[in-house]
């Protein structure tokens, strides 16, 4: 009625939350595996960074006559593919080790390097590793190339991305299962809550909101509502109560008058009286009338009347009242037409009170309309409602005043001369509460006349 | 003489229904309670009873139930008030008798109590009425004055058929609207005048009767002198 009926899901605040939760935990996860990579793979480079280290200050006590042996003899427990040398010439030139090319880029500073792209290794089938590289100069000129294998690094990264990957996925499947889940559960309260708000709007003030029995924030908040709403049904019935004890005080002071009047009416009496009596008399039906049209209003707020309700077919009773009005419509040569597009869609309603309805509006357009003026009957529906339009080419009711019109007893500027008690437009409104319709009074085209719309939702009306 | 029940627990509305059916030739006795009521409605010898929908001891409804069983026909016009008007109410009508709506004018009530008194056999059995020199054919659906062909729209042929009914008699806008449009309430302004002023036109001739309005009450179908 007043907020759309399909909240989008993923707007919802516990789906936010939930996929707030969600990055917060892929930001958590990465960040928590991203230390641990950096600190293992620290570690390992280190440990390599001494065992280089160690080699080197043992080949560096060892002469350079016999470092070729040397090196070939310790070498040989070192396990393939993890730890290579290489002695080179000055000029570069391969003399004895695994490795087989030197890297001139390789800086003799005493310091472990870490090379991305490898050195190539004498062994078949090796593809060039990423490793720890060392690079010794020799007093007598030639070069001495250290490496360890830095594949182990990549390795543990590896491990850790697919531990990354697993923790992630196991943890998000049943996550997004649950979400769907936990979203669910107080959208669906939100719905309850939502149409019994909507029924207690359409005028069903004894409706209160459903409370669960686990007392959460929802309950706090529907059991306030529901505490408002209590004081406000006893302010309307005690306002309602003053109303109908006036209404019912007057009641029958009033008949009593007419009674009397009447009385009078029937005795022998002189013109001059008689005129007088008459005149009394308009007076009291005119109270009467005014007086029956405010009761009728306040009659209209007992929603019990809709157990009264019925299938009407808005067609025949759009037909039906404008083949009522026509008459008059064509005494102020006006026209009167009746638009309508295809069989609408039956409503569930109070016939007489709609037509009543209906009737008030039409009378207002052709009251108002100036002679020769067009008022047009039209009807149409869509998915979710059916339309009625009364549209004049009258002088419209300015901005300021559409919504005093369905006021009791308001009478705007341009209705003080016409006859009437200014309760018209308040009863059609009342019709409409009481049938949970909309009333939307607007201007008609390019500005000119008045547009009143009665907007019948099918979802609700509808048998 | 004719005579009426009067079951109406608010004295006062009761004083002036009883004062104003007295004023129009009724014999009246009044039923403050719906036991009373019921009692002196079964004991017999009224024409028609005004009962009102909501007594402090019975459903209005229930009386005029239990008078139907007992097969007393005498015609009911129910008084209620607006909420109280429900299906049950309105489908009464189905059985011949009438409700009215408070508050209400003693011109309506008199005239919807005189409507019923009249006999519903001679009212629905003939398919010819007539009247002066309007005759009127519910079968062919045609109405000639004076021996000539009259063509007359739906609704005024329900307005003529209504009025030649109750020839002679007051009937209020709001019997009208109810007896042709269906619908129970006062339409208000001066439509009901504006039709019967397009009637008027067509059925004027030499010795036709003639639609009088009656100021502040209705129309009566009176023969042209």
């Amino acid at each position: 009625m007043f907020w759309s009926k399909n909240t989008d899901r993923w707007q919802s605040s516990s789906s936010r939350l939930i996929g707030l939760y969600f990055l917060f935990f892929v930001a958590w996860g990465g960040l928590f595996t991203g230390v641990l990579y950096w600190e293992i793979s620290q570690y390992l480079g280190k440990v390599a960074e001494r065992t280089l280290m160690q080699r080197a200050h043992y080949y560096e006590k060892i002469d350079d006559a016999s470092l070729v042996g040397e090196l070939a003899a310790s070498e040989a427990y070192s396990i393939t593919g993890i730890d290579a040398y290489g002695l080179f010439e000055a000029d570069g030139k391969h003399i004895a080790g695994d490795l087989l090319k030197l890297r001139s880029s390789l800086p003799d500073d005493g310091r472990v390097h870490y090379l991305e792209r490898g050195l190539s290794v004498a062994l078949p089938d090796e593809q060039t590793r990423s490793s720890h590289v060392l690079r010794v100069d020799r007093p007598d000129g030639r070069i001495l190339i250290l490496a360890r294998d830095g594949g182990s690094i990549s390795a543990v990264g590896g491990i850790i991305g697919q531990a990354l990957f697993w923790g992630l996925s196991l943890t998000l499947i049943p996550g997004l299962i649950g979400w769907r889940v936990l979203r669910r559960r107080p959208l669906r309260r939100v719905e309850v809550l939502q149409r019994s708000t909507e029924r207690i709007v359409s005028g069903n003030l004894a409706e209160r909101l459903p409370l669960s029995a686990r007392r959460d924030e929802l309950d706090m908040l529907a059991s306030a509502v529901n505490t408002m709403l209590q004081h406000i049904e006893e302010l309307m019935h005690e306002v309602k109560s003053v109303c109908d004890s006036i209404a019912h005080d007057l009641r029958t002071p009033l008949t009593r008058l007419r009674t009397r009047l009447y009385q009078l009416q029937q005795m022998p009496l002189e013109a001059i009286h008689i005129t007088t009596l008459n005149l009394a008399l308009e007076e009291s039906e005119s109270i009467m009338s005014r007086f029956q049209g405010l009761l009728r209003i306040s009659e209209l707020e007992d929603t019990r009347r809709r157990s009264a309700f019925e299938n009407i077919e808005p067609d025949a009773l759009l037909r039906q009242a404008q083949e009522f009005y026509e008459p008059l419509a064509q005494e102020k040569q006006q026209t009167l037409r009746l638009e309508q597009s295809s069989v609408l869609p039956a409503l569930r309603g109070d016939s007489a009170l709609l037509f009543e309805a209906v009737l008030n509006l039409l009378d207002n357009a052709i009251k108002f309309t100036q002679p020769a003026g067009e008022i047009v009957l039209r009807s149409s529906y869509d998915a979710d409602h059916v339309r009625l339009e009364v549209i004049d080419n009258g002088p419209g009711i300015p901005m300021s005043q559409r919504s005093s019109v369905t006021r009791r007893l308001y009478r705007g500027d341009a209705s003080r001369q016409t006859p009437g008690h200014g309760l018209g437009l308040s009863l059609v409104s009342a019709v409409m509460r009481l049938h949970g319709f909309q009333l939307q009074i607007e201007g008609g085209q390019q500005g000119v006349g008045t547009r009143v719309i009665i907007r019948c939702p099918l979802a609700t009306s509808a048998a | 003489m004719n005579r009426a029940l009067i079951i109406e627990d608010d004295e006062v509305t009761a004083q002036g229904i009883v004062a104003e059916l007295a004023l129009n030739g009724f014999t009246a006795q009044w039923a403050a309670t719906g036991r009373d009521g019921l009692a002196m409605a079964i004991a017999g010898g009224h024409d028609v009873i005004t009962l009102d929908r909501m007594l402090p001891d019975f459903d209005g409804l229930t009386i005029v139930s239990t008078l139907r069983q007992l097969n007393i026909q005498t015609p009911v016009l129910m008084v209620s008030a607006l909420s109280d008007v429900d299906q049950r109410v309105k489908g009464l009508r189905s059985g011949g008798d009438d409700y009215l709506t408070k508050p209400f004018s003693m011109v309506e009530l008199i005239a919807r109590i005189e409507v019923l008194l009249r006999s519903p056999d001679h009212a629905s059995c003939d398919h010819r009425l007539s009247f002066g020199g309007v005759v009127l054919d519910l079968i062919e659906q045609q109405v000639t004055i004076d021996e000539v062909p009259v063509l007359l729209l739906p609704t005024e042929f329900k307005l003529l058929t209504y009025f030649l009914r109750n020839a002679g008699q007051l009937v209020t806008r709001t019997m009208l609207f109810q007896e042709v449009w269906g619908y129970h309430f006062d339409p208000g302004t001066n439509i009901i005048e504006v039709h019967i002023a397009r009637l008027r036109k067509k059925i004027e001739g030499q010795r036709s009767p003639i639609i009088q309005t009656v100021r502040g009450a209705g129309y009566v179908l009176v023969e042209k002198h």
